[in-house]
């Protein structure tokens, strides 16, 4: 699985959703324009700003941006729709009546990383283009019913699915701001990942989960909104991530929408505190990879094999801190769900963390 | 426990097809997107203005008042405001100067004296100078103008234009008279007027 491309209910917070948190732009412009940035033009800054520049490049402040984040997310103990379920209801046991809602086969922890490399140029002050490559790694605890595989692990790990974003801002004046934001996400990511697993001797293809990439030509797709208050900033958008066609396994990870609102109040020394909500719907796989089914009455080995259990909604709050330092930002956040309501029986997610650091390029 | 390792950078496989039929209203959607292209930049503030705001915020950390333990700076605009929302959201962004002292902006009548103006920035299209209308009542208060006479009178600080820059220009004695002082890093950086040492 990848952890950019979300393609499971493992996955609560999209790529887009942590790369706009991660990589908020440190803009880089050779003449300040925004409030904030004139506002910390020092007395020589503002003593040297020849204004005919800052007028010929009101709408040219070019400049490059360079961000690393890191991410990861644990997943734990499972879930129908919103009733927990413990690993002993979802396993099945020999002399139980094997149905599609006992596996031989049970994934217990799920852990994912990934680092994204980002690079941002600013064509102007209005609009901006970003390439991201992010670099994954994620392995998952099992127990399973099968002689000689009572516990097992398998990871994956690799380039996931690049990504083009173009962002441009249409309204702002000193309180509100919209832009969009639309992007093109490569099959770069394999999804021809093996591991040894009990479905037989030697590797095998993994499912879903553990793949690093969709397969297909993927959209993200945003609108933002942010708002100056009088003591904080607050911000929603509406991010989308639209899946085009079906990849060479036979199926398509499931659309998604996420809902954010978020808030963002800065305290001294620049130090800023950030709060988000986050509502995320995400459908359920469409086809199948028919090389890790079986081919029997019950043909998925464990859960995460069934297309059917994936999608489903959730409800995240995650709580961050931004520390500026010069053209550097640093950012944290830590978050969890609230609410989860999962389609067929999945993974719940346990807790995210993301670290990230950006900087403005001269 | 089995661990496999996969080794990294391995191109996945490309999409099998693109369903058309499909996606259609994805298509408008992107469509719609890419070409909503009109930008509305609201409230356009003059680069000159924007260079002035960020010069008022400063004169709060390098003008010094005879008021002890000041904590919080007020900036009042009186007249016409060329700043409009742009100078509050230089202050959010930046809401304590450096010596971590509040800044607060007010907008005043001429002859409103309910807040005692630290800093006083006139504006008045057409009738600045002499007859700029600030209430004399303000005291210990750093008079800031754009106007050409505007040292002639009750200014203590005035902007103007040289070499496609803003440039200060200060009359120290009047300054000092009123009780202030102005910090050297400021002084280095403005003109003396004539008979304003």
């Amino acid at each position: 699985m990848c952890l950019t491309v979300s393609p499971s209910s493992y996955l609560t917070l999209s790529r887009s959703t942590l790369i706009g948190l991660v990589f908020v732009g440190v803009s880089s412009s050779s003449q300040a324009s925004t409030p904030s940035e004139m506002a910390e033009m020092s007395l020589q800054d503002l003593f040297t700003y020849t204004l005919e520049d800052e007028v010929s490049t009101r709408h040219n402040v070019r400049g490059w941006d360079f961000g690393i984040a890191y991410k990861r997310q644990r997943f734990e103990g499972y879930q129908s729709g919103t009733d927990k379920l413990s690993n002993s209801d979802v396993l099945f046991a020999p002399g139980d009546t094997r149905t599609d809602e006992n596996y031989p086969i049970l994934p217990t922890v799920i852990s994912q990383e990934a680092v994204v490399v980002q690079f941002s140029y600013q064509f102007d002050d209005l609009t901006s283009v970003s390439i991201g490559i992010p670099y994954i790694r994620q392995s998952t605890d099992h127990i399973s019913v099968v002689p000689g595989y009572d516990t097992f692990e398998i990871e994956s790990q690799g380039v996931g699915d690049i990504y083009l974003n173009y962002q441009r801002t249409f309204y702002q004046n000193a309180q509100h701001q919209w832009s969009w934001m639309l992007g093109l996400s490569a099959p770069t990511g394999s999804i021809d990942e093996k591991g040894d697993t009990p479905r037989g001797p030697g590797n095998q293809q993994l499912p879903y989960t553990m793949q690093l990439g969709s397969g297909t030509w993927d959209f993200p797709l945003a609108i933002h909104y942010q708002y100056s208050g009088d003591t904080a900033l607050w911000g929603a958008n509406v991010q989308a991530r639209l899946r085009i066609g079906e990849n060479d396994r036979d199926y398509s990870l499931g659309n998604r929408l996420t809902f954010n609102g978020w808030g963002r109040r800065c305290l001294d020394l620049g130090v800023c505190a950030t709060a988000r909500l986050s509502y995320v719907h995400w459908q359920d796989i469409r086809g199948q990879d028919d090389t890790i089914v079986l081919p029997t009455s019950n043909p998925y080995p464990a859960n995460i094999t069934d297309p059917d259990n994936y999608g489903g909604d959730k409800v995240n709050l995650a709580l961050g801190i931004e520390i500026p330092w010069q053209n550097n930002q640093l950012v944290m956040e830590l978050g969890a769900p609230l609410f989860q309501d999962l389609n067929g029986i999945q993974t719940r997610e346990d807790f995210s963390v993301s670290l990230g650091w950006n900087v403005a390029l001269q | 426990m089995k661990s496999l390792i996969h080794g990294c950078c391995r191109v996945g496989r490309r999409a099998k097809g693109i369903a058309i039929s499909r996606h259609l209203s994805l298509g408008w959607l992107i469509y719609a997107v890419f070409f909503w292209n009109s930008v509305s930049v609201a409230e356009d503030i003059a680069p000159s203005d924007k260079v002035k705001a960020a010069y008022l915020l400063h004169f709060s950390s390098y003008v010094s008042w005879p008021e002890r333990e000041l904590s919080s700076v007020n900036l009042c605009l009186v007249g016409d405001d060329p700043f409009g929302g742009y100078i509050d959201a230089m202050v959010k962004a930046k809401p304590l100067n450096r010596h971590g002292q509040k800044i607060v902006v007010h907008r005043l009548e001429a002859s409103d004296s309910s807040v005692h103006c630290h800093i006083l920035y006139a504006h008045f299209e057409g009738s600045i100078g002499q007859n700029t209308p600030i209430d004399p009542l303000q005291r210990e208060t750093l008079y800031v103008g754009d106007d050409e006479d505007f040292l002639a009178s009750r200014g203590m600080i005035r902007f103007f234009i040289r070499d496609k820059r803003v440039r200060l220009e200060v009359h120290l004695s009047r300054v000092r008279a009123a009780g202030m002082s102005v910090s050297s890093e400021l002084l280095k950086i403005s003109d003396i007027a004539k008979g304003g040492e």
